[in-house]
């Protein structure tokens, strides 16, 4: 039977509209999210696997991995922080692009660092931010540091940078991204720069795969062995590892995985390094958020204190601790649980025959130093919070943290 | 001798009034007999020559009076008679989606949409329900959805006819709500998810014929504390004054006048489950601002709507949820807001054939609220002289006459100085890598429903819609790479509405997204007004 006459019309619009709405297919599957995607470029790139870069965070890795960028050329941000040592670097500290220049920290991973909050003061203390002392407020901020730094890229000047980028093949590349003649203006151009380098960093899953034994475990896809888990529960536990407490293993926010740190910043004591060439002056004394690197927090509560670093890929980012003062993962867990119950083993002993501890720091800071949390909260002589089994235990359960393409 | 001192002494004039009061003297009790006889003697003959003047000027406050209730028992008819034409004509501005019939109301009139509920819904206290009122004729045929008897619109309109004619009404309190409960299931049906969108509460107060209070209260994703996902808002709160049928004042928290959606919101007012992209993602419905209005209707069916409103504040852009809904980011809601940026806007319709609507709209102010945000350490981008005015406005056309409801709207918006805001952005002190600030944007809509069958309360109505949008319309010099291939958009909506009372509905439908067929999906909702 025909559809009544008035009824044809509206009823041929509405199979149209589903006939439509249920045809067709492709577009891309992007949730619009800003500044992602597959490039034209990218996609034509051939290859077994093309990263899925947005423009702007494919020109920042051609700037990241570019070595022409210093003076004298040679070195790169990839330099010092090697993709395959997780975005991090085995040395003590750096050799700089100068020769004999080093610079006075250890490199840190750059992976999970997107996850970083900006650089705040809060009621706590200092929270989030770049680089070991905080004093880039950004991870745009922290890209411009070391091209500038003498003891690393040594640019005299952010007109030296661009200059090195506009003769670089990418150029092009910098002005379809940033705009024709972009480059002519260096305080923009470094600027821009900068944001291409920190996008490089956010979009690329290589910085944050979250790939570890652990993230299989911990979404169902895996398994962990008996003492790694009890490993875990050792470094969860209040009275025992603690290390939870600045290191969650917890999720931070719904849909990003642990972090292993809380972003906050503490003061450990770690013992002095002689390998650092600037150590070698008795005088010199790296003070984290008071300086000398950083010269906008002088609150005299921050000196000694140093961001907290994420855990994830800590098995493969020797050597430890800003300074890099010790080089093996089961020595770093042994020294939180033993620096307070037998000092001497890390520290040296004075003229007087007493331990100096806390030899990194000036007498005046060393108060400063966190000595009321466990397991630090013990007395020389004491039974550390973790004895030589459950040290090993806690490190096999660090080793789950490292991601597939560093095991 | 001495005499009484209260004895009554004659008006040295001839006051009626002060005679009135003063004549039955003999009703006054003396303080004696003699008092009573000498005060009788004095008062007599001025008494009886005023008896006659007060006989006769009863005579006339009588008749007074009787003109008086005459020219009552005319203005109830003719109020009823304008209540009747309110009704007829927000039956058809109903249909067409429009502003409620401020024409047909001699005092409190109503502003389009919600206002419009402050009249209607459940009656709680003060004068009969409902009035006596009867559907007017027609009323079946208003096709949005609702029915024009119980439509908040029509209900609104007729209210101020009737709060006009009768005082009665003054003091009334009113209750009205409404409420959706929507299934989404994307292609990814693992992302799956039912919602009780919202619960809205609201109600009216009317102080007066003229002056009312208009108050709505919605309640967002059914749970609301520190991790639950819901909110709870304060949607509109408002007084609204009478002026004259053309010029009502409305100062407070309410809605803009931009859009078709925006102002007539229920769930039983617009087809398919999700209310328009468009509307939402250009127009951030439902937008509403603090501020001071005034419209009216004409008879020659102009609707206008014009006045001052806070603004946006461009300090709280965030680089996530910024590109994909760019006002919606930035919106204030009353909830202490920056007032540095005054906006203004305005409205005008043109309401003269029944069922039919041309409209346009304009709202257009700053939104860097003069760098307080920054100074107040509130927001960590220094947006100091820059102005970042904002604009939006639209165009829209609705035809809803017989079976069909035929509706199309354009609305554009535009960002000012949106390059010097991103130069602010990807500064490295901020360190934005994306989501930055578009220049303008746009979109626009097709949409055709047919109500199929009807039966009493009951109907089915189904509709088809084709949007367009493009959320990144221009961006400024040396952002223009940044562009996302998912804010440029086309959607196609096709379903139905069943209505299985004229002011519940069922609603299904399905959409195909263009751009990212990662959001295409089926919908079910279930909505309600009253």
């Amino acid at each position: 039977m025909p559809l009544p006459l008035h009824l044809r019309l509206p009823v041929l619009i509405l199979v149209v509209a589903i006939v439509s709405a249920g045809c067709g297919g492709g577009g891309s599957s992007g949730d619009g999210a800003p500044a992602t995607g597959s490039t034209p470029d990218a996609a034509a790139g051939g290859g077994d696997v093309v990263p899925k870069r947005s423009p702007l965070a494919a020109l920042g890795e051609r700037i990241f991995n570019d070595t022409s960028l210093s003076q004298p050329p040679g070195q790169s941000c990839a330099s010092c922080h090697r993709e395959e040592l997780a975005h991090a670097s085995h040395d003590v500290v750096q050799a700089g692009a100068v020769a004999g220049r080093h610079g006075t920290r250890n490199s840190p991973s750059l992976r999970y660092l997107k996850f970083s909050p900006d650089f705040t003061w809060t009621a706590d203390g200092p929270l989030g931010g770049f680089f070991r002392d905080g004093r880039a407020r950004t991870l745009t901020a922290q890209a411009q540091g070391p091209f500038l730094n003498p003891l690393e890229m040594n640019n005299g000047s952010a007109d030296e940078v661009i200059a090195r980028i506009a003769a670089a093949p990418y150029a092009k590349d910098f002005e379809a991204v940033w705009g024709a003649g972009v480059l002519g203006d260096a305080r923009t151009a470094f600027d821009r720069m900068a944001t291409a380098i920190a996008a490089y960093q956010r979009e690329a899953d290589e910085f944050a795969p979250f790939s570890s034994r652990f993230d299989r475990w911990r979404t169902g896809q895996g398994t962990l062995s008996e003492r790694e888990l009890r490993g875990m529960a050792l470094f969860n536990d209040p009275a025992k590892g603690n290390c939870a407490a600045c290191h969650p293993s917890k999720s931070p926010a719904p849909g990003v995985p642990p972090l292993f740190t809380d972003f906050s910043y503490d003061a450990l004591g770690v013992p002095r390094n002689p390998a650092i060439p600037a150590n070698a002056d008795p005088s010199f004394h790296d003070l984290g958020v008071c300086g000398p690197t950083r010269t906008d927090a002088s609150d005299p509560r921050g000196c000694g204190a140093f961001k907290v670093p994420t855990l994830r890929n800590i098995a493969v980012t020797a050597p430890y601790f800003h300074n890099g003062a010790i080089a093996m993962l089961r020595d770093v867990v042994r020294f939180y649980v033993t620096r307070d119950t037998d000092p001497q083993r890390w520290y040296p002993t004075g003229a007087d025959g007493t331990v100096v501890k806390f030899d990194d720091l000036p007498p005046a800071y060393r108060g400063n130093v966190n000595t009321t949390e466990a397991p630090y909260n013990r007395a020389p002589g004491e039974a550390p919070a973790l004895n030589d089994e459950e040290i090993d235990l806690v490190v096999e359960f660090l080793q789950t943290l490292t991601d597939d393409d560093l095991r | 001798m001495t005499l009484p001192s209260a004895v009554p002494v004659p008006p040295a004039r001839s006051n009626l009034l002060h005679l009135a009061r003063t004549a039955p003297v003999a009703t006054r009790p003396p303080r004696s007999l003699l008092a009573w006889a000498i005060g009788a003697m004095l008062v007599a003959p001025a008494a009886h020559a005023q008896d006659a003047e007060l006989r006769a000027r009863i005579e006339q406050l009588e008749r007074q009076v009787q003109a008086l209730q005459q020219a009552l028992a005319q203005a109830g008819k003719r109020a009823q008679e304008a209540n009747m034409k309110a009704d007829a004509l927000a039956s058809q501005q109903e249909g067409a989606g429009a502003a409620p019939a401020v024409a047909g109301a001699a005092t409190g009139g109503a502003s389009p949409g919600a206002p419009a509920r402050a009249g209607g819904g459940l009656l709680v206290s003060g004068a009969p329900a409902a009035e006596g009122r009867v559907p007017p004729p027609g009323a079946a045929a208003a096709l949005d959805g609702t029915s024009a008897d119980e439509s908040s619109a029509v209900r609104a309109g007729s209210y101020g006819a009737q709060a006009s004619a009768t005082e009665a009404s003054a003091g009334r309190v009113t209750v009205f709500g409404y409420g959706e409960i929507n299934y989404n299931r994307p292609r990814d049906a693992s992302l799956a998810e039912v919602n009780v969108r919202r619960a809205v509460i609201g109600f009216g107060y009317r102080f007066d014929p003229r002056l009312r209070l208009v108050s709505e209260f919605e309640f967002e994703h059914a749970v609301t504390s520190a991790t639950d996902p819901g909110e709870v808002a304060v949607e509109q709160l408002y007084l609204d004054y009478a002026l004259v049928p053309q010029a009502n004042v409305k100062a407070g928290l309410f809605l803009l006048p931009i859009g078709l959606l925006n102002e007539v919101h229920e769930p039983t007012r617009y087809f398919g489950v999700e209310r328009n992209d468009v509307e939402t993602r250009v127009i951030p419905t439902t937008w509403r601002e603090v501020g001071v209005g005034v419209y009216g209707q004409f008879a020659s069916g102009l609707y206008y709507d014009v006045g001052l409103t806070s603004g946006f504040n461009l300090h709280k852009w965030d680089a996530t949820e910024g590109p994909s809904a760019p006002l919606a980011s930035i919106h204030q809601e009353g909830a202490r807001a920056s007032a540095h940026d005054i906006a203004t806007y305005a409205a005008v319709r043109w309401l003269g054939v029944p069922g039919v609507r041309l409209g346009t709209g304009i709202w257009s102010g700053r939104a860097t609220q003069g760098n307080g945000p920054f100074r107040a350490g509130a927001s960590g981008l220094d947006l100091a002289g820059i102005g970042g005015r904002v604009t939006l406005w639209d165009a829209h056309a609705v035809y809803a006459r017989g079976p069909w409801d035929l509706r199309a709207l354009y609305a554009r918006g535009r960002i000012g100085n949106a390059g010097a805001i991103d130069d602010v952005l990807a500064s490295p002190a901020v360190g934005q890598t994306g989501g930055f600030v578009p220049s303008s944007f746009d979109g626009w809509y097709a949409q055709a429903a047919y109500t199929v069958w009807q039966s009493g309360g009951w109907s089915i109505k189904p509709f088809a819609r084709y949007e367009r949008y493009d959320l990144q319309r221009s961006m400024p010099a040396g952002f223009e790479s940044f562009i996302v291939p998912g804010l440029r958009e086309r959607v196609i909506t096709a379903g139905a509405s069943v209505f299985v009372s004229r002011n519940a509905v069922l609603k299904l439908d399905w959409q195909r997204y263009q751009a990212d067929a990662g959001r295409d999906r089926f919908n079910v909702g279930l909505g309600y007004a009253f």
